[in-house]
Parts: C-alpha cells; structure tokens; sequence
C-alpha cells in the first residue's frame, strides 16, 4: 500500500541544512497496524504528516497504492488524500462552535455526501462508539477520553483505509488510552483498516502489528 | 507609558499600516470638504456690520396666479429710499457688466472683459475690500477711474505700477485708481474690474432708459441702522416704489447680504450661489466618512483585544488601575490619530490645487489661520475620541483571572457591536454607490433625451450689443444679412441659421402681451419669445408637428408666429391650430405651425409655453454648422470675416455642446465628487474589513487546520471565512436601500424631467459592495487556506 523510497526531509536555516528524515525506506502494506516510536524530535510526527500527504519531503519518493505522491498535482493528491486516508491527533483537534454530531458531520460534507446519507453515517458510527447520547454536546462539555473518540469517529466516518495517528493517547490517562488502542485493534482486524500510529508508550506501541523505531531521523530497527 | 504606546504600535504593522492609511484618507477628504463647507457657510460675512446688509428684492406680479422675483430694483429707487427712510444708513448699488462689457484696447489686441461690475462711489465704503495700492477715493471722484485686482492688474500691466495707468475703450479712457486684492474666496463679488456707475451715466440715452421706474437694472444694497424692524423698513420702501412705479402690487422685501448665498426663487442671479441643501449633504458625507476610517480602527482595535488580554491582565495584576490602562490606550490611539493627521497634512497640501481648480475657488492650508487650525485640531479630537474611548472601555473590563485562566474572550456583546460597525459601513457605502449610479444616470438621461436637437459641431456668436447700438432696424436687418452672406463663403459651412438667442438656455419671456380667440381676460401666462429664421428648424432638425415652419422673403410670415406644443396645450388654442389668431406686442397675426416641444432651458425646469416669430432685427446669435475634420480652419476663416464686420470687438465664439454642458456643470461636479467619495468610502470600509478578515483568518486558524486535514478544499475554507462577513454586507444593502432611494427622490425632484428609481440600480450598488468586499475578504481566506495546516495544528 505505501512505499517509502529513499526519503529525506531537511529545513534550510540560515546556511545551515538540519536534516529531519535522513533515507527513510520503508513499506506497509494493507491490513498493516504500524507503531512509530522513538524520542522527541526524532522525526515520527514528520514521517507521519508525509505519509498523511499534509507535508512532502525534500526527496525521494512516495508510492501510494502504485501512485507516485509527490508528482500529483494538488487537487489530484488531495482527492487520493480525500478518499483514503483518515487522521487522528493528539490534541483532539475537534471544532469547538460544532456539537458531537456536526464534528463528525465535517469530513462527509466535504465528501460531497447527500444529507440523509450522511444522517445514516453518522448515526451508524455514533453508535458503534456508544455516544448517542452525546451527540449533541459541545467538546468542551466532554472528557478528554471522550473527545478522543469523537476524533476518531470523524476521522473514519468516511471509511478511509488507512488511518493515521499522531499519539492519539498522549492526553489521555491510562484507562482512556487503552479504550482507545482497543478500538483501534477492533479497526484493524475487524475492517481491515491500515493504522499507522506515532507514540511514546511502550505499551501502546505493542498493539501494533510492528514497531519501528526512529532515532535522528533514522530508521533504527524494523 | 510612551515607549510602551509606541512598541505596542509597531508589533501590528498590518494594522498599523490599515489604521493609518484608512485615517489620514478619510481625514483628508473630510478637511478638504469640510474646508468648502466652512467657506460656504461665511459667505459675505467678513464686510464690516454685515449682518446690518440687505439686498432688495422686487416681487412683480405679472399676473394673478405669477410672480417675478427679481434681485434688481430701478435705478432711482436707492437714493430715494436713503432719503426717505430714517432707518437706512447707507446705500449703494451695482450692475453687473456681464451684458455690458469694456473692451480695451491693450498691446495691438481687443480685450473683453465682462467679469466687471460698475459701482456707484458709496460700493467701497459699505463693502470691504483689501486696498493694495492708489486711492479708493480717487476712484469715487473719477467717473471713468478703474479699480482693479491684484492679478487682473498683474495681467494687464505685469511688475509695472498700474494706478494712474490709462485703458482706452472706443474715445473713452479709463484711468486706474486703485488695486485691490484678489476677491476673498467666501465672497460673492467677484468681479476682477470695477468700474465708475458715473462714466456709464454720463450716455444720456442710457442714463434716461434707466432711470424709468420700470427698468429694474441695478443692485440696491442697504445698510439700516442697528436693531431696525426689517417688517417696517420693506413696508416703507415697498410704499416709495409703488407710488413711483404706479403700480398697486409689487412689493420690496430684504434679503441679508450673508443670507444671500443660499438664497432660492430668483428669476436670475447676479452672484454664484449655492444650494443650502447641498451644503449639508456634503457636511454628512464628511462626517459619514471620517466615520468609517473612525471605524477601522475601532474595529481592529477591539478585535485585537483578545491578543491584548494577555498584557493587560498581567499589568493589572501587578497592579495598574483601570485609569492608568485607559490612558495608555487613549495615548495610543491619538498617536495614531497624530501620526494619521500628519499625513493628512501632507496629502491635503497635494491635494488642494486639483480641489481648487475643481471647486474653482482660491482655498489654501495655512496653519496660522484659525478656522483651520481649529478644523484640523476638532478632527485630531474627534478622531482620537471615536478611535480611543471604546476599544479602551472593552480593553480595561477584562477580568484579569478569567483571562489567564484562558476562557475565551471577545464577549458576544463586543463582537456584535464590532458587526453593528460594519454594517453601518456598509451602508454609508452602498447608499453613497447607489445615489452615483442614480445621479450618473439621470445625467445620462439629460444627455440624451435632449437629443432632440442637434448640438455637434454647431459654432455659436454673438453679435455684440455695442455693434447695434443706435441702428435702425433697416439698418440691422440690411447688415445682419450681409453678414450672413459673408459667413456663407467661409468654406466648410454647411448650414447658417439666425435666432435671437440661443437654443440651449434661452431665457427671454414675457407676460401680458399676448391675445388669442379664448382667452380668459385673467390669464397672462408667461411665454418664451424667440426669433428665428427659415434654416432654424433645419439645423437643428426639429420636428414641425402642424403646418409649416415661417419663410423668408414672405411678407405675411413677418406677423405669422409659430407655438411649441406646450404652449397649444397651456393657452387652451382652438382648434384647428392652423389659422388661429395670435397677437403679440399688439402685433396682429397668426398661427402657421406647431413645433414639436424641445429643451430650451435647462432641464431642472419644465418646458414653458414658446412662441417663435420672425423679425430679422432681432437676430443676434448665428449658428454656423461645420463640416467635421478640419474645424481649426474653419473657426479661422470665421475670425478673419469677423474682423472685417466688427473691427472693434473681439472674436468670441462658444459651441452648443460646450454650453450645454456648461448648463449642467454643477450637476456634473456633484456626480463626480459623489462619485470620488463613493469610491473612497468603500476603499477605506474595504480596508477594515482586510483587517477583520486577516483578523478572523488568524483567530480561526486552528479550525482552518482541522477542516484542511477533513477534506476542506480551498473553495470550503473561503466559504467558511466570507459567510459572516457577506451576511453583514447584505444586511448593510438592505438598510442602504431605503435611505438612497429617499435622498435621491429628492435630488431628482428638483428636475422636471427624470428617470424612474429602479429595483436594478439597488442590486447593482449592492452586488458593487458586496463583490469589493468579497474580493477583499478573500485575499486573506485564500492566504489562510492554502497554508500548511501541519504547521498550525502543532499542539507541542
């Protein structure tokens, strides 16, 4: 599903060239559940928003589904971005003038979705998470646990096949954080959706299927 | 406190920049407007006691349901009332030589000047003027002495002392006695020659023309004495005039010298005068115009609030009182008043050549005087007072706990007002949009439907009064012929055609001396009488609608006389027209034609009854139609013909475009400025609103990530930016629709011919406002969402 060849990601400051991602090769196919590890700065968040195609790299090359990333026109990535990919932030991240249930509205109404479709949708997945009741709050009016399920609702109402998370836990204490990473697994292995996630905790990491471990950026093991 | 008013400034240099730019262009227009509304509003009031001046004024009935107003009064009727009339202390009277002109003969060349008036030798004494050199006196002694002003003496005479110096006119010379300086720009004299009243008496046939009581062709201005009853003294004069006159219904009233700029109702006017309406419409613009620059700053000023909280509350936590915050807000604010006024400076001294050749007055900047200093200091206050108290109020009430405690901060009632503002923006902009569109084409519509002539390459003279003076009417009807004759072999003349007037604004009229088959002994309506011969209706391709149009040569024709078709309607003619009797100055005739109705005056009026006739020593004015192309030569080939036939007066010549345009210059100033301020308005609303959207494209940026990242496309976060903005835009449209609909009902009520107010014109001027506003709005959506939301959404 993705393949990673030979990536570089640097930032020019002043006449000095600080390299983020040093030759990244790598490949994760479909079905795969993907932990990224390693310290702060280490460069998982980068290689996550690259692989998310919200960031490009310096060099190298990106085949998604046998489609070369980088040479894609704008609207032509956002599109493959549009209908595969789902993303999960550490900070939640939801729209705070929107209820539970508009949150999670967003992405289909930028899929072009007619309403009672999306009416369908979103039901649908606010009763696979069991928060029906809170469909009409505000993310101010939840706990941090549950605004985390709401981010992930939304990111996979529209069913994306691979779903990103950048420490999707990280606010979250322990009990949270394993809720989360059990539906995660759920995703996985139930619908057969990709994930690739970026943490810190061993723990977590473990629900992944494999680890890799990022020093410098530099993959350290795989 | 100044130092910190000064870096806070500069950390937002995008609304610094916004604040400043938006300020000084609202401040300027408003001073340069506000510098023409002052001047307008002191007209003549710099002449010593001139409050204790009155014009008078002749209200003649012509006939029952009409009045004639006229400001000029017979020539023997001031001195009689200085005698007669205890309360009058002093008077003196003027004519204007606008039909009367000198014609000098200066270096080899003829110089007409007809911007003089002749005044008795009391004028200079009861008005004020600055005197630069000779003796004013002098003047007074010498009935044919000159004074003359600064830059007419320059033109005439360059560095050279000109008192004493001798302009020959004819056998006449006219000495100079005195220089005066040039007219103040708040007065209405303004003659650059004055001439002795004496030298013009000193013509016996006129001195005896005018002194018949009913020859009303002169000024009279008194000066009563303090605290007079004006009731008393109108009675008293208005009994010395009918007594001399005979005449049972005219009636004298006053008129204050000041009030006698915004004076209305005239038959005709001397002195350039003003609409006072207009005065005040131009006031309010400049006021709605330095509000809306007033307003950018409030806006983005209380919109930053929330970025300020964070120091404010930390300042107050250390212990600074609400008053000690407001004055540093209040400092800011006029630093950025001062700074924007400095610049205002600046542009106005820029600015003010083209605004005095447009407004054709002599206004200058000059900070020493003190009805400037005092503008330009209460527009400082006013601006420092609208753009600080707020944004300081909003500032200072934060709760400092709350704030750090990181609830969210511009309360709803702030930003309500803050949306408040810009519809009142918006609607000061669109009502401005939609009465330009409306008075452009109502202009239009003048243009146009007066096409009903034609009026392109048409060269009209005048032969000049002197020329005839004294000449029988053989004697002028034998020359005007030979004239024509000898026009006609100018080459490239297509057509020649004589009137008595011209076509464009003819203003000759009279009452009483008509008769018909039908009329009613009380009715006298007034009729426009004009002269003119058989190529008339040719050249000017108007429509004979009944019967024939007169002929030359035919004898019967010179009794015959022909009716627009208002006059038909208005004089209840019998049918049929043809035949019908019609007696003029007790001359016998009868009607040969109808002529269809065509704009002889301006269109501001209706179209008054017209009778044509035809007596050839009547006609005056030639119109000579050219063949296009080479008009230089032709207007050459006319000059050297005219030296042979008037060798004593210069060559003066206008076209009909040029005077109708002329017709409607006001109307056409108005637009235009209407226009520029329409244009300004909406720059300086557009700017505010590219700081409220960067503002709320920066305050938003963290959504504009998420939505990004959920699949928005650009298109999507534009949408989400503009939605608030475009609703206030329109909510703007719909309060500016009613008030520019009402102002310019008004505005075109003062013409008898007008178009019709429609719904487009209103969507039209909304679409303008709301497209300018769009397009503003998104350069900084469009900025904002093609960023990278990677960037934003960093929560580390």
């Amino acid at each position: 599903m993705i393949q990673l060849k030979n990536i570089f990601k640097w930032i020019n400051t002043g006449s000095n060239r600080v390299f983020i991602l040093k030759d990244i090769n790598l490949e994760i196919g479909e079905g795969d559940f993907v932990s990224i590890m390693g310290p702060s700065g280490s460069g998982k968040s980068t290689l996550l928003n690259i692989i998310g195609m919200l960031d490009e790299a310096s060099e190298g090359q990106y085949l998604f589904n046998d489609t070369d990333v980088f040479s894609l026109k704008e609207k032509q990535r956002s599109q493959l971005y549009k209908e595969n990919i789902g993303f999960v932030f550490q900070a939640y991240h939801l729209i705070d003038e929107l209820t539970v249930y508009e949150n999670i509205e967003t992405p289909l109404l930028y899929h072009n979705i007619k309403q009672s479709e999306r009416q369908a949708m979103v039901a649908d997945i606010l009763d696979r998470f069991n928060i029906v009741g809170k469909k009409d709050l505000f993310p101010s009016q939840l706990s941090g646990g549950q605004q985390q399920l709401v981010g992930i609702a939304r990111a996979i109402v529209t069913k994306p096949k691979l779903l990103l998370a950048d420490e999707p836990t990280g606010n979250l204490n322990s009990s949270q954080g394993e809720e989360i990473m059990e539906l995660f697994r759920k995703l996985n292995e139930e619908n057969g959706t990709t994930i690739i996630q970026v943490t810190h905790s061993e723990k977590n990491a473990a629900y992944g299927k494999r680890i890799i471990e990022l020093l410098d950026g530099r993959v350290e093991n795989k | 406190m100044f130092k910190n008013a000064y870096r806070n400034l500069i950390k937002q240099k995008r609304t610094l920049m916004i604040n400043l730019s938006g300020l000084s262009i609202g401040m300027t227009v408003s001073i340069l407007i506000m510098i023409w509304v002052i001047n307008e509003l002191n007209y003549d009031n710099y002449h010593n006691k001139a409050s204790q001046i009155y014009r008078v004024t002749n209200h003649i009935q012509v006939s029952p349901g009409e009045v004639w107003v006229w400001e000029s009064s017979p020539l023997l009727y001031t001195n009689m009332m200085s005698i007669q009339v205890p309360e009058i202390n002093q008077v003196t009277k003027m004519m204007s030589g606008t039909w009367l002109p000198l014609i000098f003969e200066h270096k080899g060349s003829l110089l007409k000047e007809s911007n003089i008036a002749y005044v008795d030798s009391n004028w200079f004494s009861m008005f004020q003027y600055k005197l630069q050199s000779g003796s004013l006196t002098d003047f007074a002694q010498n009935p044919y002495g000159l004074v003359l002003t600064d830059s007419k003496a320059r033109k005439y005479f360059g560095n050279d002392d000109p008192i004493g110096k001798v302009l020959k006119m004819d056998s006449l010379y006219y000495t100079v006695n005195a220089v005066v300086a040039d007219n103040p720009s708040n007065s209405s004299f303004r003659f650059d020659l004055l001439s002795n009243l004496a030298g013009l008496m000193k013509n016996e046939a006129r001195r005896k023309n005018d002194e018949s009581w009913g020859n009303f062709n002169y000024l009279s201005f008194i000066r009563l004495n303090e605290n007079s009853n004006i009731k008393q003294v109108e009675n008293k004069i208005t009994g010395i005039l009918r007594k001399n006159k005979e005449d049972s219904t005219i009636k004298s009233t006053l008129v204050g010298l000041k009030a006698m700029h915004f004076e209305t109702g005239l038959q005709n006017y001397t002195f350039e005068h003003t609409n006072k309406q207009m005065v005040t419409v131009f006031l309010v613009i400049a006021i709605l115009i330095l509000l809306t620059a007033c307003i950018n700053y409030v806006n983005l000023s209380t919109a930053r609030a929330s970025m300020r909280a964070k120091e404010i509350s930390i300042r107050k936590i250390n212990g600074a009182s609400n008053k000690t915050l407001f004055f540093q807000l209040m400092l800011e604010s006029a630093l950025v008043s001062l700074a924007a006024l400095c610049i205002t400076i600046l542009l106005v001294q820029l600015f003010l050549p083209y605004f005095n050749q447009f407004t054709e007055n002599n206004f200058s900047l000059s900070l020493s005087s003190w009805p400037v200093l005092a503008l330009i200091l209460g527009t400082l206050a006013i601006a420092t007072l609208l753009n600080g108290v707020y944004p300081a109020l909003i500032l200072t009430s934060f709760k400092p706990l709350q704030v750090l405690r990181g609830s969210s901060l511009p309360t709803i009632k702030d930003s309500l007002f803050r949306k408040a503002l810009v519809v009142t923006q918006f609607t000061i902009s669109v009502t401005l949009i939609a009465c330009t569109i409306i008075a452009y084409l109502q202009m239009q519509h003048i243009q146009q439907t007066d096409s009903s002539y034609q009026k392109e390459q048409i060269l009209k003279v005048t032969v000049p009064w002197f020329a005839m003076k004294g000449k029988s009417k053989e004697a002028i009807t034998s020359f005007t012929q030979t004239m024509q004759q000898s026009l006609m072999q100018v080459p490239g003349i297509k057509r020649i055609s004589q009137a008595s007037g011209s076509i464009i604004d003819h203003q000759s009229a009279s009452s009483g001396s008509f008769d018909w088959d039908g009329r009613d002994k009380e009715f006298n309506p007034t009729i426009a009488v004009l002269s003119a011969d058989a190529m008339f209706p040719k050249l000017f391709n108007l429509e004979i609608k009944e019967g024939r149009w007169l002929m030359d040569g035919n004898k019967a024709d010179a009794h015959a006389c022909i009716l627009n078709e208002t006059a038909v309607k208005e004089l209840g003619i019998r049918k049929p027209y043809i035949g019908q009797r019609f007696n003029w100055n007790g001359d016998t005739g009868s009607i040969v034609g109808v002529v269809k109705d065509f704009h002889f005056r301006s269109m501001h009026e209706k179209i008054i009854p017209l009778l044509i006739h035809r007596r050839s020593n009547w006609l005056n004015t030639i119109f000579m139609e050219l063949s296009p192309g080479s008009i230089g030569d032709q207007l050459s080939a006319i000059e050297s013909k005219w030296k042979v036939l008037f060798p004593k007066f210069p060559f003066d010549y206008s076209f009909l475009d040029q005077d109708f345009d002329k017709l409607y210059k006001t109307d056409q100033k108005i637009t235009t400025l209407m226009l520029l301020f329409a244009i300004i308005t909406i720059l300086v609303a557009a700017l505010g609103l590219f700081g409220l959207a960067a503002f709320t494209a920066e305050r938003k940026i963290k959504e504009i990530g998420i939505r990004k990242v959920l699949g928005a496309s650009v298109s999507h976060i534009v949408q989400l930016i503009s939605k608030e903005f475009i609703v206030l835009v329109g909510v703007g449209i719909m309060i500016a629709t009613p008030i520019a609909w009402w102002v310019m009902s008004k505005w075109l009520n003062e013409y008898a011919y007008r178009i019709n107010i429609e719904v487009w014109i209103f969507l039209l001027a909304g679409l303008t406002a709301a497209a300018i506003a769009l397009f503003t709005i998104s350069i900084q959506a469009i900025k904002a969402a093609m960023e990278n939301p990677v960037k934003n959404l960093r929560s580390e």
